[in-house]
């Protein structure tokens, strides 16, 4: 969106379709990585509920377009959070092969996409801790900034430094181990 | 796999920590310098955006759409509906329904006046069909307006002969027939027969009287004798002092 961001905005709250298209083609992608990381089996119809409640909560939104941006990834939290929840509510209508909180979820589709670069990759995120994994995710499909993911996932800016610090050496363990033992 | 697996061996290798500005580098997908496992790190993260970061296919990003329009379409609605009308819409909009209403009223009107000044003249002419001029020319003599109308006369004449004759036939027959049938014949009717009743009491009385003393003895000439006379006695002496009682009572009710 860049500079045509404010207007981009405008024309989404008084309803044009074009303004609407042009977000969701932004921010869509990432916030469906972003759903997919966190491990949700149908991570289409979070993305659809977030970008929903984009829709209805606009008129309370204020900033720019970085502030924007970490809006709607606060709502793909909250979103997950209440997904979470109601799926915990509702264990008798999980799966034996759903994946739980903690681990990646990609569709057979996706997998048959991603082949063996995306297996991986899922493999050595499902080893993060769930904190770790928030906040890589959400640094690098979000592209949100250290305090943009604290305000987002309520921490510290120190706490969250520390925390993809943490992550990002676990990655790098993972992978000179994956080097030693290949 | 993860850090905890990690063998105490591989872990001498991460002994350096990853400064900051590596560290951003990294995240964003450049290997900061030629270290490999850096290199491979920033892989990895390229990876995984491209993995996990893949646009909706075009199917779910319709349908994404659509839902969105659709809410941002309701949520208008809602607003519009809640707050009501905003100004800029209030004044030509309104404006232009209150000149709609005028011009149906003056229509409507315009077409009544017109409509009743046909009929007042073609009523005048006496030129309209029979029972529409007949009504008309009702209307118009209620409100003091004479209009030629066959009716009218004959609605007069059969109005005086109507009322002539029935306000005599009707005050004569009910007051006269009404309070006799009521009054007089009703009660005298109740009042003899319950005496009729009573003397032929006394009659089957005497009679019995007779007949079981007389019969046998007097014979057909006596007991007529004694019949007609004991009944004739009873009968009036019965029937008159009924009657004089309960007439009396009547005429005092």
């Amino acid at each position: 969106m860049g500079i045509n961001f404010p207007q981009t905005l405008d024309a989404a709250r008084a309803g044009a379709e074009w303004a609407w298209a042009s977000i969701y083609r932004d921010l869509a992608p990432p916030v469906l990585g972003y759903v997919r990381g966190r491990g949700r089996s149908e991570p289409e119809d979070v993305t659809a509920e977030v970008f929903l409640q984009v829709v209805r909560d606009l008129p309370n939104f204020a900033g720019d377009e970085r502030d924007f941006r970490s809006w709607v990834f606060a709502i793909a939290r909250h979103r997950l959070v209440d997904d979470w929840r109601r799926r915990s509510r509702r264990p008798v209508h999980e799966s034996l092969d759903a994946p739980s909180e903690g681990t990646v979820a990609m569709s057979a589709e996706e997998d048959a996409l991603t082949g063996l670069a995306g297996e991986r990759v899922r493999q050595i995120i499902q080893g993060l801790t769930a904190d770790q994994r928030d906040v890589l995710l959400l640094r690098i499909l979000g592209d949100l900034t250290v305090e943009e993911i604290a305000r987002v996932v309520k921490k510290s800016p120190g706490a969250v430094k520390a925390l993809q610090r943490r992550g990002l050496e676990a990655i790098r363990r993972t992978i000179l181990l994956e080097g030693v033992t290949l | 796999m993860t850090d905890r697996n990690a063998s105490t061996g591989d872990m001498g290798r991460f002994a350096r920590k990853l400064t900051d500005r590596e560290l951003d580098q990294v995240l964003g997908g450049q290997a900061p310098d030629e270290e490999g496992d850096l290199q491979q790190l920033a892989s990895f993260v390229r990876d995984a955006r491209a993995v996990l970061g893949q646009a909706p296919d075009e199917e779910t990003a319709a349908r994404h759409l659509a839902a969105m329009s659709d809410m941002a379409r309701d949520a208008d609605t809602a607003v519009i509906a809640s707050a009501g009308p905003t100004p800029w819409r209030r004044g030509p909009s309104s404006q232009r329904e209150r000149s709609r209403v005028m011009s149906r009223k003056l229509l409507a009107i315009v077409s009544a006046v017109v409509l009743v000044g046909l009929l007042s003249g073609a009523a005048y002419a006496g030129v309209l069909p029979g029972p529409v001029q007949r009504a008309v020319a009702d209307v118009a003599g209620n409100l003091g307006v004479a209009l030629p109308g066959s009716n009218a006369e004959n609605d007069i004449d059969e109005g005086e002969v109507n009322e002539v004759d029935d306000g005599q036939a009707g005050d004569i027959e009910q007051s006269q027939v009404g309070n006799f049938d009521e009054g007089a014949t009703d009660d005298t009717d109740e009042g003899e027969v319950g005496e009729v009743d009573e003397a032929n009491d006394v009659h089957d009385a005497e009679v019995g009287d007779v007949d079981e003393g007389d019969v046998d003895d007097s014979g057909e000439g006596e007991l007529e004798d004694s019949d007609d006379g004991d009944a004739e006695d009873s009968d009036e002496g019965a029937s008159k002092d009924s009657d004089d009682g309960e007439a009396g009572e009547d005429d005092g009710a």
